[in-house]
């Protein structure tokens, strides 16, 4: 009996399998948009992540109108955009490149630029580069009232130096500007007067004046009541915690944030040119610590010149010490999230949710901030988008009001603006192995994504900035709250990327620019990767684990590890 | 003879080395079933409003649309020659389907033929191919990704369906080494007795040796089929046009799109996966893994 | 007479040379071409350096050189490496052992033996990645809330530093006995019915009957897994990359998973070269064990008969 219903059990699965299967064999045809046959198609690739392809998708229509009446194939004309998102544009993009891939232009994160220039993935766009945006690369001509300037002048001088390291020629343009920092929640802030007044005390209302901020400028309103030096971001930390309510969050499963975090707190100490040390291997490293004496004071030493050879003096870098310093006066005094914050079960989007829910779902511990990257909305839009289900558009994305910290300084003569460490391998790239026809409207759209409207599209889309020098205008006034503070940022930070051509960074690029290989040290015999770790489950001290990092990298170690630089 | 069995069975149960073996087989089922209904419970809960206040408990509000959005999106984009075509689990599943079957069936053969014809020649060939299999279990072999991907390719077999079949189908491994074992220890008075009626050695083996080890050959066709099935950096590395279930999980599993970007959708996702499997094995379980007694020489 | 059974003889090994050749031929090819042939141009990368993209060149035994300084300054090979050998020992001892255990109370069904011959091979059968999912969250989510409710204060089973590991060897056994449970049972149900009811005859106990009747004769099968065991060593990299990524602190690393992370990195063909060499070092320190723990087996185990 039991033989008979398993045979038909297993008759009946196969039959459902066949048919079930039968029909999908050649796959559907992808949702949304219709292809249209008559009309040129420009594939778009994007990568899958938290920013996005929204922003394609709001060009899409202005660039279509653009060439309606231009035939780029027989019995076609017109271009459609067809947009795919995909994890496969990053890295190397797998080890055949983009030869198979249809995609025409492609935004890609996490990608070693130079080395898929160098195996000819990239096309040469160096004419889009240099030349005005109001030139039509499709129609080979100029439009009248169109934006006279090249995209190589919104470019940084490093910038150009970088994307243009092979042979001069430019293979990729620089598209999203990203960095970690700590957001907090403006509103829970207004809420509880956690704001500081000129004078060292907090705000007794929301309409009380503030203080300067860490760049000691009262007239950048942006920053203006947040700490300013560690010692009252401390101040701060102590009070959330009294009402509470957690300080600092991160999510335990990913603590390279956190480490991230470091890297951000020491390219604000040490300054722009003395933080690109780190990823160029070229200059004057100015200020060492070799040891600390009574009372933890640290013990200076003099200049270094540094090249890939010495790199591993770096590790005595002080700015290296004094991020350190600030992690550990937060975990010393539990003004983190202590109950989740080393679970590997608690990841970063899980605090995301946590610190968007918490003020609707009070079962939830609320958190004032939270260690993440400037992208980190546009990650957490599924939870936004949940509570705008649940409570109407007060609790949107563009309703809620959160904004990115100018990060504190770690005493008070270090007061000015803020130097912001912006991520690599953001990128924008035509893929060499499309055809012929298509070159110069590939070209017309990578071009197009860098004129002022399409900049000003892409911050209103992501809320983030594209790392070239632009203005929002009125637009501005359209962002959240966060996406201003990000606008403020790229205008006034004093920026450093971690975009360098020397051949150290070029052939071993994740040991340079991965966090966690830059804070890994030995501390009595023991290996530490994430210094949060160390210092909570360990008890490690800043100063111990400083020194540490100084003897895991070795001058062994250093040039075992970077060999032929 | 049921009676028999159950007295014996009893018998077995009444010594305390089984008493032992049930206690930690017990301690193993519950460690495997709790956190299984755990998931499974947590695969129906909302994100914001339940789950991350609720970590343990049973979910406020069903919510089963959370199945039909990880069914949704499970979704592997492929791109070729200027299209992109959208998978879904259907394709994938027959793409699973035909790579863990072709690739176990042609895997076992090529481990079970090199077995025989090494186990029953005594050449001294034979030990050459012993020994490169004991040391290539060894040799952990790196950075060989992009010479294999150039060779696939100018041989014709990247990105289609026989081609992985045939490199998968090698006699390195574990499994060779146990045909080797088995076809070593099998009596040579069947095989004799066919040398002495003119039988050839196709016939032989074809016709005696094979049969004999029909259900070691089953069981590591079924052990590779499940490690084939498992195989997510098959579809990264050498086959982007036919996703299977495993890489749309793994897909599934990294994705950063809002409506699956967390927790209780994640485990929706996998249990879309695990439960039409799981039912097929418990309903198939008996055939799949039947331990049949081999037939030997009668005394 | 003589000269007829001579021809024959000779008529026989050409049909026998021809028929090994014959099945050889496509195993021996395949393996030349996908191994010999993909993986000589990686042995022979540890003998050079990488200058640019698709560029090496020469650097003789510079690599080797290197790599033992690098054992000397560096804690992680220490660390990876004893690590290896816990969860050699402990895979050994649990997995192996506990799974012969399990197969013979299967294969002597007992109660409920059925069901957890379901539930054994379960984990083989539900993908990694949704266990690990699984297992990540009830570990460092789930568990603390349970192990709270009775009094233990754990941070988790994975976010405690001095369960971490062990949490991570207990997973690996965990979902490896499916594959053991099917061959040493498919082992025992080999042994003639004979056996076991001269034993029985003879008064011999459940124990005596595992341990002196159907241990040595499985011990083939066994001992194949046992030297299996032995020779990825090196290799195993125990799903610490699904369970951390390559973010894994160094205190959980083991050699496979030191060697699967550096090669799967995105400027991994810088390091090719280092690892290849230390590939080939392992190699040759794991070869001699393997031989070795054939050759104790082999002593050691008990005679068929």
């Amino acid at each position: 009996m039991k033989r008979k219903t398993e045979k038909k059990l297993i008759s009946a699965a196969c039959a459902v399998f066949i048919a079930f299967s039968a029909s999908s064999c050649a796959g559907r045809n992808p949702g949304g948009e219709t292809l249209n046959k008559d009309m040129t198609q420009l594939n778009i690739g994007v990568f899958e992540g938290g920013l996005g392809s929204d922003w394609v998708y709001a060009l899409k229509k202005s660039f279509e109108e653009k060439y309606a009446d231009v035939s780029f194939e027989p019995n076609k004309k017109g271009v459609q955009l067809q947009v795919s998102e995909s994890k496969s544009f990053s890295g190397t993009f797998g080890t055949e490149g983009t030869v198979n891939m249809s995609q025409d232009v492609i935004f890609a994160e996490g990608a070693a630029m130079l080395y898929c220039a160098e195996r000819g993935d990239f096309l040469d766009i160096s004419d889009i580069v240099k030349a005005p945006l109001d030139y039509d690369f499709v129609r080979k001509n100029t439009a009248d009232g169109g934006e006279s300037a090249t995209i190589e002048s919104k470019l940084s001088d490093n910038q150009k130096a970088y994307y243009s390291a092979l042979d001069n020629k430019y293979y990729a343009l620089p598209t999203a500007e990203t960095y970690m920092g700590i957001a907090y929640d403006i509103e829970l802030f207004e809420e509880n007067n956690l704001f500081f007044a000129p004078d060292g005390t907090f705000v007794k209302s929301a309409a009380d004046q503030r203080s300067s901020g860490p760049d000691g400028d009262p007239d950048t309103e942006w920053d203006n009541g947040l700490p300013a030096t560690y010692a009252q971001f401390y101040t701060l930390c102590a009070k959330i915690k009294q009402l509470g309510m957690i300080p600092v969050m991160w999510g335990g499963a990913l603590q390279e944030m956190v480490s991230f975090l470091l890297l951000s707190l020491e390219a604000d100490y040490a300054g722009s040119e003395q933080m690109y040390l780190n990823y160029d291997y070229n200059g004057v490293l100015k200020n060492q610590i070799l040891s600390f004496g009574k009372d933890c004071l640290p013990v200076t030493g003099g200049s270094v010149n540094i090249s890939a050879a010495n790199g591993y003096e770096l590790y005595k870098q002080d700015a290296k010490y004094y991020a350190l310093k600030f992690l550990e006066g937060i975990i010393k005094n539990g003004y983190y999230n202590v109950k989740n914050g080393t679970s590997s079960s608690f990841t970063h989007q899980d605090a995301e949710d946590v610190f968007v829910s918490a003020k609707y779902n009070t079962k939830l511990q609320r958190a004032a901030m939270l260690v993440d990257g400037n992208w980190w909305q546009s990650e957490a839009k599924g939870v936004f988008n949940e509570w705008e289900a649940e409570k109407g558009e007060c609790a949107s994305l563009q309703n809620r009001k959160f904004g990115m910290m100018a990060l504190p300084k770690a005493d008070e003569s270090k007061t000015g603006n803020m130097t912001l460490l912006t991520y690599q391998g953001h990128i924008g790239v035509i893929n060499s192995h499309i055809e012929d026809y298509k070159i110069n409207l590939a070209k017309s759209f990578l071009q197009y994504c860098y004129t002022e409207k399409a900049l000003r599209t892409y911050t209103l889309m992501t809320n983030i900035c594209r790392p070239v020098t632009y203005s929002m205008g009125d637009d501005y006034n359209k962002l959240s709250s966060h996406g201003k503070i990000c606008c403020d940022l790229h205008v006034g930070a004093n920026k450093v990327s971690m975009e360098s051509s020397s051949k150290i960074n070029r052939n071993y690029n994740t040991e340079i620019w991965y966090a966690p290989n830059l804070w890994t040290s030995t501390v009595g015999g023991t290996t530490y990767k994430f210094p949060s770790t160390a210092m909570i489950n360990s008890g490690i001290s800043a100063e111990d684990y400083f020194l540490g990092l100084s003897g895991y990298w070795t001058k062994g170690v250093w040039n075992g590890t970077f060999r032929n630089v | 003879m049921k009676k028999t069995k159950n007295r014996l069975s009893g018998r077995f149960m009444s010594n305390p080395y089984s008493i032992i073996t049930l206690v930690l087989l017990a301690i193993y089922v519950i460690s495997l079933l709790f956190p299984t209904l755990w998931g499974f419970i947590t695969s129906f809960k909302s994100n914001a409003t339940d789950y991350l206040s609720n970590t343990l408990g049973f979910p406020k509000k069903w919510k089963f649309g959370n199945y039909v959005t990880a069914f949704n999106n499970y979704m592997i984009p492929v791109f070729k020659n200027g299209q992109e075509s959208d998978y879904y689990i259907e394709s994938m599943l027959l793409f699973s389907v035909l790579y863990a079957v072709g690739s176990a069936f042609f895997s076992a053969l090529t481990c079970c033929l090199a077995a025989y014809a090494t186990s029953k020649f005594n050449y001294k060939f034979s030990k050459v191919i012993y020994s490169v299999v004991i040391l290539t279990m060894t040799l952990p072999i790196v950075g060989s990704l992009p010479s294999e991907i150039r060779t696939i390719k100018a041989l014709n077999l990247y990105d289609n369906m026989i081609g992985m079949w045939i490199l998968k189908a090698n006699f390195l491994g574990l499994y060779y080494l146990v045909f080797f074992t088995t076809f070593k220890g099998l009596p040579k008075d069947y095989s004799e007795a066919a040398y002495i009626d003119g039988a050839s050695d196709f016939t032989v083996l074809f016709k005696i040796s094979l049969p004999l080890v029909k259900n070691i050959f089953m069981t590591i066709m079924l052990i590779k089929f499940v490690e084939f099935w498992n195989d997510y950096t098959v579809n990264i590395t050498y086959m982007p046009s036919f996703p299977t279930l495993a890489y749309g999980l793994y897909d599934y599993s990294i994705s950063t799109k809002p409506q699956i970007n967390n927790t209780p959708m994640r485990l929706a996702g996998c249990f879309i996966l695990m439960i039409p499997v799981f039912t097929v094995f418990i309903f198939t379980h008996d055939r799949i893994m039947s331990n049949l007694s081999v037939g030997g020489v009668k005394e | 007479m003589i000269k007829k059974i001579c021809d024959r003889a000779n008529g026989k090994k050409i049909e026998d040379l021809f028929f090994y050749a014959v099945i050889l031929a496509f195993p021996v090819l395949q393996f030349c071409v996908f191994y010999i042939g993909v993986n000589f141009n990686s042995l022979l990368l540890a003998f050079k350096n990488y200058e640019s993209y698709n560029s090496y060149s020469w650097s003789g035994l510079s690599n080797f050189e290197n790599l033992f300084v690098m054992f000397g300054e560096k804690t992680l090979y220490a660390v990876a490496f004893k690590n290896s050998l816990k969860s050699f020992v402990w895979g050994t001892a649990c997995g192996l052992l506990l799974g012969l255990f399990f197969s013979y109370y299967i294969f002597k069904k007992g109660f409920a033996y059925n069901f957890f011959k379901v539930c054994l091979f379960l984990p083989s059968i539900i993908p990694a990645i949704a266990l690990v999912v699984m297992f990540k969250q009830f570990a460092d989510g789930a568990m603390p809330q349970i192990l709270g409710k009775i009094g233990f204060h754990v941070k988790g089973l994975l976010a405690e530093p001095k369960l971490t590991f062990g949490s991570i060897i207990f997973y690996n056994v965990w979902i490896s006995f499916g594959t053991g449970i099917l061959m040493y049972a498919g082992a025992m149900e080999n042994i003639p019915e004979s056996i076991f009811e001269a034993a029985k005859l003879d008064g011999a106990s459940y124990g005596i009957e595992f341990f002196k009747i159907v241990f040595p004769l499985i011990w083939g099968t066994f001992s194949t897994f046992f030297i299996v065991n032995v020779g990825s060593i090196f290799i195993n990299s125990m799903n610490i990359y699904a369970f951390y990524g390559p973010n894994a602190e160094e205190s959980v690393y083991t050699i496979g998973y030191f060697l699967y992370n550096e090669s799967v990195k995105t400027n991994a063909y810088a390091n090719y070269p280092q690892l290849a060499a230390f590939g080939i070092v392992l190699s040759l320190i794991t070869l001699p064990f393997v031989y070795l723990s054939k050759f104790i087996l082999k002593k050691i185990g008990p005679a068929a008969d």
